[in-house]
């Protein structure tokens, strides 16, 4: 089974550095990454995806993280990265935010990579976002923390949060999302952290780090096609 | 009636920045750093089941072997994986592959 990496931000000036980061990814055996603009910009260039694909023989694909701090600057935001082919997400610690992107379609993802964002993570959220059928995205950046009581804490924020998430069958993705170059692990590795220190039973964390990977990119792709409707409802000619 | 336990070989590479130091530990050194971690992460109850052995070290190919418990696995590859740093030096141990059988691992780390 191939596994993940589900969040690696880069910069898209800086061919070297992606460059740098695809290499590292292959000695670490990384069969597929999504990237994401490590600063806003509206669109990715299909020739630079192209270029990036020829570089490595990694999978690569793509993401855009929004994070206004109002609900009306979102919905500014949302109209720039309408008919985006990549995977459009939302973090932010605002609950009205989050309650809109859990109930809008155009939104494939809502992120609680970070700790402040993952404090904010409720019942009543996850309730809205299995109804309109959302994926919910962790991070596994607090184990390269080397402050004892801030790991201990995101520790157990995240195992009452994934914990809930699979007793309400919501779909969840996890994703490393670190922000040095060497704190990068093998998801085949992140996964036995998970097992290991978060409780995650083993399937449903290689079902974060693949199936449902798997799915979020195709519900990315089905998005725009406008004659799907929902799952299983398509117009045919 | 006791199931019998089983060993569990892993074999991972070494990765470190390129400009960094030369790092070259003895086995000794290495397994210390390895119960270090056992013991940060996952305490006595766990350390006592894990079986741990280093077979093999090899600074400067950068890759080892390990052997494990069955039952264990999971956590010797979280803590290969939770090594962050040594003498100072950024590295990352990555798990190649896991196998019940020395002479699969063996062949593989021949194509090191």
């Amino acid at each position: 089974m191939s596994y993940f990496e589900a969040r690696i931000k880069v910069d898209f000036e800086n061919f070297d550095e992606i460059k740098k980061t695809l290499n590292l990814c292959e000695k670490l055996r990384i069969k597929n990454l999504i990237l994401e603009p490590r600063k806003n910009i509206l669109d990715i260039n299909p020739q630079t995806k192209r270029n990036l694909q020829e570089l490595t023989n990694i999978d690569l694909f793509y993401r855009f993280t929004l994070s206004g701090k109002t609900l009306k600057d979102l919905k500014t935001q949302m109209k720039l990265y309408k008919n985006k082919p990549e995977i459009i997400s939302i973090e932010s610690p605002n609950q009205k935010i989050q309650e809109y992107a859990a109930t809008d379609t155009r939104i494939d993802l809502l992120s609680f990579s970070d700790y402040h964002v993952l404090n904010t993570f409720s019942e009543g959220l996850l309730s809205l976002a299995v109804q309109n059928n959302k994926f919910i995205e962790f991070s596994l950046t607090p184990i390269m923390s080397n402050n004892r009581i801030y790991q201990s804490k995101a520790f157990r924020k995240l195992h009452r949060s994934i914990k809930l998430v699979i007793n309400s069958h919501a779909k969840f993705i996890i994703s490393g999302n670190f922000k040095n170059l060497y704190d990068l692990r093998n998801p085949r590795a992140l996964i036995s952290i998970c097992h290991t220190l978060l409780g995650i039973p083993l399937e449903e964390a290689k079902k974060a780090f693949s199936k449902n990977v798997k799915l979020l990119l195709k519900k990315a792709e089905q998005r725009n096609n406008k004659l799907l409707f929902e799952d299983g409802v398509k117009l045919i000619d | 009636m006791i199931k019998k336990e089983k060993q569990r070989y892993i074999l991972f590479r070494i990765i470190t920045e390129p400009d960094s130091k030369l790092i070259i530990l003895s086995k000794k050194e290495f397994i210390d750093i390895l119960w270090n971690v056992i013991w940060n992460y996952f305490g006595m109850n766990t350390a006592n089941k894990i079986g741990l052995w280093l077979l093999k070290l090899d600074w400067k190919k950068r890759y080892g072997i390990i052997r494990c418990s069955h039952i264990t696995k999971e956590i010797m590859i979280s803590t290969l994986s939770l090594i962050k740093e040594i003498n100072s030096e950024r590295i990352i141990i990555t798990p190649i592959k896991t196998s019940g059988s020395i002479n699969k691992i063996k062949n593989l780390a021949g194509d090191f």
